[in-house]
């Protein structure tokens, strides 16, 4: 049983789960849309061959989004602008999330996301993460979002905390700063829990700076870590966390 | 390439009508599955030019040859995916022949009513597992007569853009296309496989109205 009184959560794989985005789906969806159901199997083999070009979505994402747009979708920017909303549609929920949130809150534990951000797309506050945060109902649960552009009030719409701009989770030394901010508001690491999927960003660099740290291996496994406690579902944080007065 | 590139497709009708498409217009996977097929010389071995080819292995013997563009240099990786996909079974009868078979693959587990004739209301109903299958049925109950849904919508979309039926299927081709188009997406529908089907569908609505409107 871990005694705090933060619990930080990741964004990717963790709060949000990639596993609904499937081609069929969102690209089917956007030819259809476009009224060219015909083309859906060539984008599809198309967006196949990015995948293994650059060696998994996300890194096409990253790095490569203008080859969905010209090489997948024939640079129809009709299709690039469906192309964020579907995206945003089919992204998924972890399991037992809402119901695990609503109980944190009960319990009193403040709720914030550290997220690296890796894959923002537009400026902060407009990103694929914080659309989605808001879209889906997620700021009554976490006002704030830490991450390497500084901290963001999305309730406000307003960067509060310019500390953070450059600092990284993989670096570790956003969790220097995380660790600060938390004392300033009387909450020392060890009262704080960092809830996450990859050992090397929100894991390790957590655990090294004092913080308690749980593994999430709900939706992928990544390998062992430093983490304090290992959970394969969202539901065991109410039997493994306690508000610490 | 290492085989000869058609240039041309050529499509003629009975009426001795003909459409012309640049080969190499059609999708990639469309031109493939053509030149595979045994009237493109499938069967036929090319003893001009290069080659090059993929040979496949099984455990239990089993061998399999794929030809590639010889472009293609070396082998980056292998892997296998493997999760269940949730197909969707739609079967239409008639009363001599086999029925249509209308597969689906998005979210099929979502479909909450069919119209075909009628209105059917998609019920979950038996639930069988054979083995590592899993199989979901539907009760289908049959209401009113099909697509009220759709017409209303279709009338309501027409009002809007302050037009008729009867004018819609008055215009020339160029203009229907347009305008059906347009309206459709009002409708929010789409066409499952075939673009033409979903305006032929937006015809048969028109057709429809201008005969109860008079």
């Amino acid at each position: 049983m871990l005694e705090v009184k933060w619990v930080g959560f990741d964004y990717g794989q963790c709060i949000m789960e990639p596993g609904g985005l499937r081609n069929h789906l969102v690209i089917g969806d956007i030819c259809k849309l476009l009224g060219q159901p015909e083309l859906i199997d060539e984008r599809i083999y198309r967006y196949h061959q990015l995948n293994e070009q650059y060696g998994g979505y996300s890194k096409i994402k990253e790095g490569h989004r203008d080859e969905i747009y010209e090489y997948v979708l024939d640079g129809d920017s009709r299709a690039q602008e469906l192309f964020g909303q579907k995206e945003q549609q089919y992204l998924d929920v972890g399991d037992g999330l809402i119901e695990t949130l609503d109980w944190l809150q009960d319990q009193g534990f403040v709720l914030e996301v550290v997220s690296e951000m890796k894959k923002t797309l537009g400026a902060v506050g407009s990103d694929v993460v914080i659309r989605f945060l808001k879209t889906r109902g997620f700021t009554k649960y976490f006002p704030v979002i830490i991450n390497p552009q500084g901290k963001y009030d999305m309730i406000e719409d307003a960067l509060v905390d310019d500390r953070y701009v450059g600092k990284t989770k993989q670096g570790g030394d956003i969790y220097d700063v995380l660790a600060e901010d938390l004392r300033s508001r009387g909450i020392e690491p060890e009262e704080a829990v960092m809830v996450g999927d990859k050992p090397a960003t929100d894991i390790n660099p957590a655990h090294a700076r004092g913080f308690k740290t749980i593994q999430y291996k709900g939706f992928i496994d990544l390998g062992p870590s430093d983490a304090d406690i290992i959970i394969n579902h969202f539901s065991e944080l109410k039997e493994v966390l306690k508000k610490k007065e | 390439m290492s085989e000869q590139n058609p240039k041309k497709l050529i499509l003629e009708y009975e009426d001795g009508s003909c459409k012309v498409v640049e080969f190499a217009n059609l999708p990639g996977l469309l031109q493939r599955d053509l030149l595979r097929q045994p009237f493109a010389g499938g069967a036929t071995p090319s003893l001009e030019g290069e080659n090059s080819f993929v040979v496949l292995e099984w455990e239990d013997g089993w061998k399999e040859v794929f030809e590639i563009d010889v472009a293609y240099t070396d082998v980056m990786k292998y892997y296998v995916i493997t999760r269940p996909e949730d197909v969707g079974r739609l079967s239409l009868g008639r009363a001599d022949g086999y029925p249509e078979l209308i597969e689906l693959t998005r979210r099929p587990l979502g479909v909450k009513r069919i119209a075909f004739k009628r209105e059917y209301a998609v019920e979950e109903g038996v639930n069988r597992r054979e083995g590592k299958k899993l199989e979901q049925e539907y009760e289908l109950t049959a209401g009113e007569e099909a697509y009220g849904p759709e017409m209303a919508a279709f009338l309501e979309a027409v009002a809007a853009v302050e037009t008729t039926p009867q004018a819609l299927l008055a215009m020339d081709e160029v203009e229907m296309i347009a305008n059906l188009d347009s309206i459709r997406k009002d409708m929010g529908i789409v066409a499952g496989r075939r673009q033409r089907d979903v305006l032929n569908f937006m015809v048969f609505l028109a057709k429809k109205a201008a005969k109860t409107t008079g």
